[in-house]
């Protein structure tokens, strides 16, 4: 029964042959898409692991596009007919099953189905999938190729990226890479650039990679051409190279490979400055009057530029007088700050109970803060003073050297010894009694203050600080010498003689401001509130004591030893032994080395028609280079260019080469920048041989009628 | 004779008519004809003198074009006989025939080269652009002294402008101007340099240059004065001027009484000397001699005559300070009164010195002080705030007696104002102290010359023909003077611009710039009309009072050469229809 067998046959070739031609369909798509790859990998270099994301592609390509790759059994019968002439065109009649068809079909069925059987027909794809694959292949293989190329030149460099080309321009030198690494307690990222110039934070760690297209020789560093060091190799192939200091100042460096010096490049460092503190509030110098309060508030900011570590709060208290002074310090902890807290205000309330402080001493503070590199800042002494209001009430103050309490030095304590004393027996008394009390006591301060008020002039009632000026006093016409005149004009005539003081404006200033305390007195006693006007009253008496203690001049205590007298000598007017003095001195020598820059300017500025080419100039304009040189390592930003521009002028003056104008406004520039005005001097005159009269002469005869 | 060559033509052309007319050949006769009156005509104009008939006569305008003439103003004045001519094309023959000659632009750079007749000439001057019109600094200064800078500016639009003072690249000072009309400015910088230096004076508009000009200027190293100083007595005053001038390389010698007959005796950068006899000798060797009224009082006759020779007949300056009336030293001749003034207010504690306003003082002439009453000889150096005289000079022979007032000028020291010490005494001592006499003397230019254009040379010396070159090579040769032998001229027209050196034969460099013709040119324009103007209104040399001759007309003959052509024309016309036939 051959028709029997025929049909799984002429499937399974069906679906080998399908097979095949989808396998050719993907080989062809695949080896275009590695082709194109491998266009890609010679342009630009990418992993080769994305090939087989390209290839992908390929595989979502046959399922996008069936028509290409499917065989239906009409092709494959259309197929045999054509090139089996045995199969008679009848190879459709396979694929139908054994009892369909016409009885011819099926004749015609049974005839060709042994002749199939036997055939064993070849597949048409045999030959293309044999090109495809070795297409396939060879594409492979030059992807292998580039991808070794790349791969082992990826390896020598050590990096996978090429580095770009530097600015950097010296012969040999393909590129130059620099890394800035700050210091860590500044907490700044490492910084990678490609320009020569670098500006870092003081302390920084810098290294420079070089890359040289040979390996003859190794590249050096010059810093301020001073000794060059060698940079060291980074490859076996000696032809990059690597150098790494730290620097800590500024200055300038210089390349040098071969034959080949680059020219200057500046190294600026930005200083690490230590902490900023400013002290808001107390003012520097305070009194805290008696019945003002203890808490005082301090309000400070601190700043730094790159993280503060610590602040600290100093306290001495100092307590007693004269050599029992006692010092008790203290510091108190101002809080933590953060690891990049660059500024902090402070804010807290100092609390002289807390410190122990009685009247009459005083408190000295200052704060105290550390950067993260350790550096410290203090901020400027403050005082806290804590009058004695005791001392003030002192009879023991020696006034003229006369044990003697002036009338109205004892009003204001008497004043206020009454006031106090009123404030003790307040309960005590009817309060009709209590204000009579207070309204007598704010009279005698009214009667202080005028009394006061009469050395300015203040004659009038209720006014305070006005009135005429005591300048305006007409004393007539002062005769230069006369000293009753001068004491004239500044003495009173209103009051009593012996009250006559001698004021200068400073003292006048503050009797004013004594009368303006003694004013706000009398307004509480007045209004009968006695409590709130004893702190001006004490005020009033600190400003008087004050004003008293002003005039004293206190003089140490020496000893002196006068040479003894020669009593045979003495006035005898021989003064032959006496020989008079003899001083003979030279002026020093000025070291100043900007001066020869002056000397330099004046040559640079007559360059043009070739001047300047003297022995003498040549060394002057040379000592103006190195003077510049040494500008240019202290502040490189600055005077580089001017350097570069004087050391140019050097070379073309030495070569008889043209200068141009701008090398040498730069210099001119930097010399103005370096030089301070010059000290105008005396000069010595000149005048022609016959004092220039033949000349006058010979214009006038020369003038026109 | 004429009547002769008239026949003879006339002969001559009967002949060739005849030829002509004769001849058998009608071919080309028309061609023969003409050929032979060409011939003719050639020939008559090689005898007979034929003038043009255009005749110039003497009633032309004749325009003068000078740089910046405008064209509307010329076209105004450009009728059909009116001659138009430049500056540099202008010569005496257009200027003589000219009825009336008119000057268009900035005027005539140079107003003696041709012989212009002012009453016939009038001058249309070109409004000046913006810039700088006017311009002068001094050209030399001594190291510390100002350079003072001063010119206006011509501004006609209604824009601000700026003027900026540069050295190098850095601006170091700049004015603001107004809009329109003239502004003056002024600059005082303080050059910081020695030798020759070289600012730029930059006019902007916004942010365009204008004009940027240079001022080229020499400071010169101060020379020491040698002082003799003499007190009566030790004060902080003459220490802290001891100190000042030894500190800065002067000479000094000081004689301080400090008892009776016993003097203290310094020397500051010099060898010592017996100071205790004023001699001439002694006097010789100083410029100045400084001293106060009671050391002068203490001198014997013989010393003050020594002073006063010195000073009269050497050029020795005497500087007198006091703050007391004392009884004047006889060398003073009663040539100053000096009062007393009181006057307690701060006015007088700011001193006016020249050139400078010194800051104020507090202690300064407090209160009281003396003043010099002014008088017709003598010059003042400082003054108050209301004008009365503190310090002054005046001339005494061949020398200068000063006297100053102030004795606390070294509270400026102490106050840190030592900018106001250093240039009081500056101010005083170079007033008073000698000057020396150079042997010779050098004028060279103008002040401001320019590349090709001559510059004069004059050097003033006792000796006889002189000989100076330059750094370039050019030697040039001074001719004596016919009247004053000790000067000696010459001229130079230089080629390059920028600073040059001059060498004389004694070895002396003399720096000197040259301008280049970009530099300055509004300030030229400017000064050639005001030149132009000066010269017209000047009638000095006007010839005006000489009768002019009436101007004849001009003949122009026809040049001989058409003759010999028109006649060469003919015979070869002949010629080759001789050979045509």
């Amino acid at each position: 029964m051959a028709e029997q067998h025929h049909l799984p046959h002429i499937q399974l070739l069906h679906k080998q042959w399908q097979f095949l031609k989808a396998g050719l369909f993907l080989l062809r798509v695949m080896t275009l898409l590695a082709f194109l790859f491998l266009l890609i990998q010679c342009l630009h270099p990418v992993s080769n692991l994305w090939l087989l994301a390209v290839e992908l592609i390929a595989v979502m390509a046959i399922l996008f596009f069936p028509k290409q790759w499917k065989l239906s059994e009409t092709d494959l019968a259309a197929y045999l007919n054509a090139n089996y002439p045995l199969m008679e065109d009848s190879a459709d009649l396979l694929f139908q099953p054994t009892d369909q068809g016409t009885q011819l079909e099926q004749w015609q069925r049974q005839k060709i189905a042994s002749v199939f059987l036997e055939l064993q027909p070849k597949p048409p794809f045999v030959k293309a999938l044999s090109i495809w694959i070795g297409a396939l292949t060879t594409v492979l293989m030059a992807l292998l190729l580039v991808g070794l190329f790349h791969w082992s030149y990826s390896n020598k460099n050590a990096n996978p990226v090429e580095l770009p080309a530097s600015k950097i321009v010296v012969a040999g030198i393909r590129s130059m890479h620099i890394q800035i690494q700050p210091p860590t307690y500044t907490g700044k990222p490492n910084l990678q650039q490609e320009q020569p110039a670098i500006n870092a934070i003081e302390g920084s760690v810098i290294e420079w990679i070089i890359v040289t297209d040979s390996s003859n020789t190794a590249p050096n560093i010059r810093f301020n051409d001073s000794i060059p060091q060698d940079f060291k190799p980074l490859d076996a192939v000696h032809t990059k190279w690597r150098f790494q200091t730290k620097v800590i100042t500024n200055g300038l460096y210089q390349i040098n490979f071969g034959k080949t010096l680059s020219e200057h490049y500046p190294i600026e460092l930005v200083h690490d400055l230590p902490p900023v503190i400013r002290i808001k509030e107390p003012a520097p110098y305070k009194t805290l009057d008696y019945g003002a309060s203890l808490q005082v508030p301090l309000k400070a900011s601190i700043s730094d530029d790159f993280g503060i570590a610590q602040a600290k709060l100093m306290l001495t208290v100092a307590s007693g007088g004269g050599e029992a002074v006692k010092f008790q310090d203290q510091e108190r902890d101002l809080g933590q700050f953060g690891p990049k807290e660059l500024n902090k205000e402070i804010v807290l309330t100092i609390n002289l109970q807390a410190l122990k402080m009685q009247p009459g001493d005083e408190l000295y503070y200052y704060v105290k803060a550390l950067d993260s590199h350790g550096q410290e800042a203090r901020s400027d002494i403050h005082i806290i003073n804590l009058p004695d209001t005791a001392e003030l009430m002192n009879t023991d103050i020696v006034i003229n050297s006369l044990n003697l309490k002036p009338e109205f030095f004892r009003s204001q304590r008497q004043i206020i010894i009454e006031t106090e004393q009123l404030l003790k027996d307040k309960d005590k008394m009817p309060l009709d009694s209590f204000k009579e009390k207070s309204n007598s006591l704010g009279i005698d301060q009214k009667l202080l203050r005028l009394r006061y008020g009469k050395f300015l002039g203040e004659e009038s009632m209720g006014e305070v600080g006005g009135g005429h000026d005591e300048d305006e006093h007409d004393h007539g016409t002062a005769v230069f010498g006369d000293a009753s005149a001068i004491m004239d004009e500044f003495s009173h005539k209103h009051d009593n003689a012996e009250d006559a003081s001698f004021f200068d404006p400073q003292t006048k200033m503050q009797l004013k401001a004594i009368l303006n305390e003694m004013w706000k007195s009398e307004l509480q006693l007045r209004t009968f509130f006695p409590k709130e006007a004893l702190p001006f009253e004490y005020k009033a008496l600190r400003l008087l004591k004050d004003l008293q203690q002003q005039s004293r001049a206190y003089v140490a205590k020496t000893s002196q030893k006068t040479t003894p007298i020669k009593l045979e000598k003495r006035l005898t007017a021989d003064l032959s032994k006496i020989v008079p003095p003899l001083k003979i001195q030279t002026a020093p020598v000025n070291t100043n080395p900007l001066l020869v820059l002056r000397q330099g300017m004046g040559l640079l500025a007559s360059l043009e028609l070739g001047m300047g080419k003297q022995p003498s100039d040549l060394l002057v304009l040379n000592q103006t280079l190195n003077q510049l040189h040494q500008e240019a390592i202290a502040k490189p930003g600055k005077y580089l260019l001017a350097f570069e521009a004087m050391k140019r002028i050097m070379e073309q003056l030495q070569t008889s080469m043209p200068i141009t104008n701008y090398d040498r406004h730069l210099a001119i520039t930097a010399c103005e920048q370096l030089l301070q005005t010059a000290t105008r001097l005396p000069n010595l005159q000149q005048r022609s041989a016959d004092g220039g009269l033949s000349q006058q002469y010979f214009i006038h005869l020369n003038r026109k009628p | 004779m004429m009547i002769f060559y008239l026949i003879g033509i006339v002969l001559l052309t009967m002949v060739f008519l005849g030829v002509v007319f004769l001849n058998p050949i009608q071919r080309r006769r028309w061609l023969r004809l003409w050929a032979s009156l060409a011939v003719v005509l050639g020939m008559a104009l090689l005898v007979i003198p034929f003038d043009n008939s255009s005749v110039i006569s003497g009633n032309n305008h004749l325009l003068i074009l000078t740089g910046g003439y405008q064209k509307d103003t010329v076209a105004a004045y450009n009728k059909s006989n009116a001659v138009k001519v430049s500056w540099e094309n202008l010569d005496q023959s257009q200027i003589d025939q000219a009825a009336e000659i008119h000057v268009f632009g900035y005027g005539l750079p140079d107003t003696s080269v041709w012989n212009i007749p002012k009453s016939t000439t009038r001058f249309h001057a070109s409004p000046l652009p913006t810039g700088i019109a006017s311009i002068h600094w001094k050209q030399e200064i001594s190291l510390g002294q100002g350079l003072l800078i001063q010119g206006s500016v011509s501004n006609p639009q209604q824009q601000k402008l700026q003027l900026q003072l540069v050295s190098g690249l850095l601006v170091i000072d700049q004015r603001n101007l107004g809009a329109q009309g003239s502004n003056r400015f002024e600059f005082n910088p303080s050059p910081k340099n020695l030798g020759t230096g070289n600012f730029q004076l930059l006019l902007l508009k916004g942010k365009d240059t204008l004009s940027k000009n240079p001022i080229p200027f020499i400071v010169q190293s101060p020379k020491p004065i040698s002082v003799l100083l003499l007190q009566d007595a030790p004060s902080f005053e003459q220490k802290f001027l001891k100190n000042w001038l030894t500190d800065h390389g002067y000479e000094l010698a000081a004689r301080t009484r400090i008892s009776k007959q016993i003097f203290d005796q310094a020397f500051s950068n010099r060898a010592s000397a017996n100071l205790l006899n004023i001699n001439a000798g002694l006097l010789s060797s100083f410029d100045l001699l400084l001293t106060d009224e009671a050391s002068l009082n203490n001198l014997s006759a013989m010393e003050q005559y020594q002073v006063r020779a010195a000073i009269r007949e050497k050029g020795l300056g005497l500087l007198v300070t006091t703050d007391t009336i004392l009884k004047h030293a006889a060398l003073l001749d009663q040539a100053l009164v000096l009062k007393n003034i009181q006057d307690s207010s701060s006015a007088n504690r700011y001193l006016k010195m020249q050139g400078h306003d010194s800051t104020w003082h507090p202690m300064i002439n407090k209160d009281a002080y003396l003043m010099m009453l002014p008088s017709a000889k003598m010059q003042t150096l400082v003054s108050d705030a209301k004008g009365r005289v503190l310090a002054g000079i005046y001339l005494e022979g061949m020398g200068k007696i000063g006297y100053s007032t102030l004795g606390q000028t070294h509270l400026w020291s102490l106050a840190g104002k030592q900018w106001d010490y250093d240039f009081y005494w500056t101010q005083l001592l170079e007033s008073v102290a000698s000057q020396t006499a150079i042997k010779e003397s050098w004028t060279l230019g103008s002040g401001m010359d320019f590349i090709h254009h001559p510059v004069p040379i004059v050097q003033w010396k006792d000796l006889a023909q002189d000989s100076i070159s330059l750094v370039s090579g050019s030697k040039i040769y001074l001719q004596q003077n016919a009247i004053y032998a000790f000067k000696q001229e010459g001229q130079f027209w230089p080629q390059q611009s920028g600073w040059q050196n001059l060498v004389t034969s004694g070895g002396q460099i003399k720096p000197w710039y040259v301008f280049d013709t970009k530099d300055w040119q509004l300030t030229q324009w400017s000064k050639n009309i005001v030149q132009t103007k000066t010269w017209l209104a000047n009638s000095g040399d006007d010839k005006k009072s000489k009768t002019l001759e009436p101007l004849q007309p001009k003949r122009q003959y026809v040049p001989a050469i058409w003759a010999w052509l028109i006649l060469l024309l003919g015979l070869a016309v002949l010629w080759i229809e001789s050979k045509l036939e």
